[in-house]
Order: structure tokens, then C-alpha cells, then sequence
């Protein structure tokens, strides 16, 4: 039977904490470890802090959530959240080749989620964002 | 998030520990900018305790770098894990900082 997890996050900082615990529990229980463990916590620390600090008004009292399944050869991760619609495949790729001096502070997380990332699909569905992404672990 | 300052000839050493995220950024901002309006012009930053890093913690290096570079001073890095340093290359950040193995290397590739 595929291992599987469930989370259910609200739209506030202080939850990535809780977050990164039960990530690191649940990797730990399907044997990802190193780099792939650090890949995949990476990716949803910064798509899950886009969520809370941007797709909702305020922050509290908006559930975001996280499924997780591992199956043979990766694992496939569901996110969904109720916030205003954000494809994060739009966002704009970060200058890197932009002097050091003048480069703009920010906008690398998502770059680092299509870096890190073997697959990623987007769609908008009865007012939810809901993004699949697929990390591939071998 | 912890940090350890010590000098080193005309060196500020920052040593940290912990992770470093969205929520303990801010810590390493105020640490960082502390020691620079407070004269540090030279400036390393030791890795050793750090296990994690994300798109915040690469910010508050890139503000360091811009805000030293104003003045003439500079910023090295030194033992990060190899599963971190992959992100400085995804960024290019490996490009704008020298980063070393430990203390020794960096502090001798100082000028001076």
C-alpha cells in the first residue's frame, strides 16, 4: 500500500514550522533522506509561504492543503488553496545574469521549485488553486 | 537561530546555527545589518551549524553583499553543505560570493 499523508495548513507563518516537522517525519517514514528530502521541503516552504503571504487578504483562517503520496519511483504532492489564482508556472523566471550590485532582492522561490521539481501542473478549479507537482526519487 | 561573532585580524566572523526560513530570516537581517552599520567591512559568514536554507535566507546574503559593496567591503562564505550549495548555484548566487570549504581558506582569501 503507497504511503500517504495529509496535512491541513493555515494561512499563517508560524504553520511552516508544524509543516517542515510532519515533512520530515513522513520523508523520513518512505526513506527520502539528503538531498531529495531537502529538495522537496524546500519546494513547498516556498510555494505554501507564497499561499500565506500573498493569495489571501490577511493571514489566519484560511486552510491550505497538502497531500502527499509516495508511489514507485517519486512522489506525487497535491497543493490546494482557496486564495485568489496564482499559476506559479507564469511567474516570471528571476534576472540571474543581472549585476550583483543592482539584482532585485526576491523572486527566486519559485525558480527554485521548477529547478528542484521533475513535474509540475497547474489548474484553477471551483474557486481553488491546485497545483500537482511530481519529485522523482530513485 | 544562533549566532557567534568573533574577529579575526580585520575579520568579522559570523558563525550560525539553526535553520534558517521565513521565520528566522528577519534574526539574520538584523544581526547582519547590525554588524555593517556598526563598521564591519569585511565579513564572513560560517555555514557550519546551518542545515537549512531558503529563498529568504539567500535574500538577507544578497542585501548583505549590496550593502557592503557600497562601502568597499566584502563578503565570504564558508562550509556550506553541498545539498545547500546546489541552491546558490540554481540562483547563481555561487557568483557573487566566493564561497570556501572552512574559515582557513576564506579568511586567507582576504586581501591584505
Amino acid at each position: 500500500m503507497a504511503q500517504q499523508m495529509t496535512l491541513h495548513i493555515d494561512n499563517r507563518l508560524q504553520e511552516l514550522t508544524r509543516m517542515s516537522a510532519a515533512l520530515e517525519e513522513f520523508l523520513e517514514t518512505c526513506s527520502v533522506t539528503g538531498r531529495d528530502a531537502y529538495h522537496i521541503q524546500l519546494a513547498l516552504d516556498e510555494l505554501v509561504t507564497n499561499i500565506i503571504c500573498y493569495a489571501f487578504e490577511a493571514q489566519g483562517g484560511h486552510p491550505i492543503q497538502l497531500s502527499l503520496a509516495m508511489t514507485p519511483g517519486g512522489l506525487d504532492i497535491i497543493l490546494e488553496d482557496e486564495g485568489i489564482p496564482f499559476n506559479p508556472l507564469e511567474a516570471p523566471e528571476p534576472d540571474l545574469e543581472a549585476s550583483p550590485e543592482t539584482r532585485p532582492i526576491g523572486g527566486l522561490g519559485i525558480h527554485f521549485v521548477r529547478k528542484t521539481m521533475d513535474h509540475l501542473a497547474y489548474q484553477r478549479a471551483q474557486g481553488r488553486n491546485i497545483l500537482h507537482i511530481r519529485k522523482n526519487i530513485t | 537561530m544562533e549566532f557567534a561573532v568573533t574577529n579575526a585580524g580585520p575579520v568579522t566572523v559570523l558563525a550560525i546555527a539553526g535553520r534558517l526560513d521565513s521565520n528566522t530570516s528577519k534574526e539574520l537581517e538584523d544581526k547582519v545589518m547590525g554588524l555593517i552599520t556598526g563598521g564591519a567591512q569585511l565579513l564572513l559568514m560560517d555555514f557550519g551549524g546551518v542545515d537549512y536554507i531558503n529563498s529568504s535566507g539567500l535574500r538577507v546574503l544578497l542585501m548583505a553583499f549590496q550593502h557592503l559593496k557600497k562601502s568597499g567591503g566584502l563578503l565570504h562564505l564558508c562550509d556550506i553543505k553541498d545539498y545547500m550549495r546546489e541552491v546558490f548555484e540554481i540562483s547563481g548566487y555561487n557568483e557573487i560570493f566566493p564561497i570556501f570549504p572552512g574559515q582557513a581558506e576564506a579568511l586567507a582569501a582576504f586581501p591584505g
